[in-house]
């Protein structure tokens, strides 16, 4: 029997179905969408347009978003529950961090015209 | 028969502390086979690197006609293995029928509704499972094992904390999952239950396991009996 010794990594990686992206993706939407709501207030207060913040930290809300995800993912011991899906953690990553960065490109997309 | 899965000669180490010298492991497809050990002894973490949940610091684990040097669960769960947590497989944020869809989509799997009524979990499917009792969760994690169809099953301790009808229950479907042809793995300190639904039990002791073979053959093992069973165990007709 010929072995292929394999390091965790390989070609044939299973793709989630729609049901679960969509799943995951309406809920980190949601988590995004909490989050940016409060911290809009936050730039708000402190003169800045919440539409037109920084590339940065845009950047630095999506990774806040990836991480309460990531944590929300811990506690609720979903990991074992992708793993048996078959979702591997490249994913998993995409999944964290995607929605977020959508949501934030739209809104820079909205808040562009304003000039 | 060949084992489907194979772990081989692991090793593992927590801070310093070593729990697994050089331990094996098979899951035959067909077979029930039961891991016991006393607490502590590292079963849970060899179940878990056999499921690759956990990198073994040496030893392969073969399932298929692969090796792995750093399985990974979502590349087993593809090809066929399902691991069984001691506790909370399925989430608390999605119901339990939502959850069982999606292994039935991913996997081309069973009925949902067969499988909640073959538990009889029918009523609860449109709950999530924080809101179940343990038997309850329990039995909706078998309803995901039963959708999913695994060639391979590893459970950990799936019988801690079951009321004995739950626990006859879970018993039934594991021997059904074997008759079916899974190789099915099975860790826990259930004694007479296991034995009595076992085809073949490994001992784990001292970083290292045994091979005993058939509970009734076992259960005449001398150091078995005296380190894990216990004096007061008396044979009986398995």
């Amino acid at each position: 029997m010929a072995l292929a010794i394999a390091y965790g990594v390989r070609g044939d990686r299973m793709l989630p179905n729609r049901l679960l992206v969509s799943a995951y993706v309406a809920r980190h939407l949601r988590l995004w969408a909490l989050l940016r709501v409060g911290l809009s207030g936050m730039f708000f207060l402190a003169g800045t347009d919440p539409l037109r913040v920084p590339p940065l930290t845009v950047g630095a809300i999506v990774a806040l978003c990836a991480v309460v995800n990531v944590v929300e993912l811990h506690v609720r011991h979903e990991r074992a529950l992708l793993g048996n899906l078959g979702v591997d953690p490249f994913v998993v990553s995409m999944l964290v961090t995607l929605p977020s960065l959508a949501g934030e490109l739209l809104l820079r997309t909205i808040g562009a015209p304003r000039g | 028969m060949n084992a489907l899965l194979r772990v081989e000669s692991v090793a593992k180490s927590y801070a310093g502390r070593r729990v697994l010298s050089s331990a094996s492991l098979r899951a035959v497809p067909g077979e029930l086979r039961v891991l016991f050990g006393r607490n502590g002894i590292g079963k849970s973490t060899l179940l878990q690197i056999a499921a690759g949940r956990v990198a073994p610091d040496a030893g392969t684990v073969h399932f298929g006609s692969h090796a792995y040097l750093a399985a990974r669960l979502p590349t087993l769960a593809a090809a066929g293995l399902f691991y069984l947590p001691d506790a909370d497989l399925l989430s608390s944020a999605f119901t339990v029928r939502h959850q069982l869809t999606l292994f039935q989509r991913q996997f081309s799997g069973g009925d949902v509704d067969a499988a909640a009524e073959r538990l009889g979990i029918g009523a609860r499917l449109d709950q999530r499972p924080d809101t179940l009792s343990g038997g309850e969760r329990r039995r909706a994690e078998l309803a995901a094992v039963l959708v999913r169809r695994p060639t391979c099953l590893l459970a950990d301790e799936p019988y801690r904390g079951l009321a004995p009808h739950d626990a006859e229950v879970l018993t039934g479907v594991l021997r059904a999952l074997a008759t079916e042809g899974a190789a099915v793995l099975v860790t826990g300190h259930e004694v007479p239950t296991l034995l009595d639904a076992a085809d073949h039990v490994t001992w784990c002791t001292s970083g290292t396991t045994y091979e005993l073979g058939a509970p009734a053959i076992a259960v005449q093992h001398a150091a078995f009996r005296r380190e894990y069973l216990g004096p007061w165990w008396t044979p009986r007709a398995i």
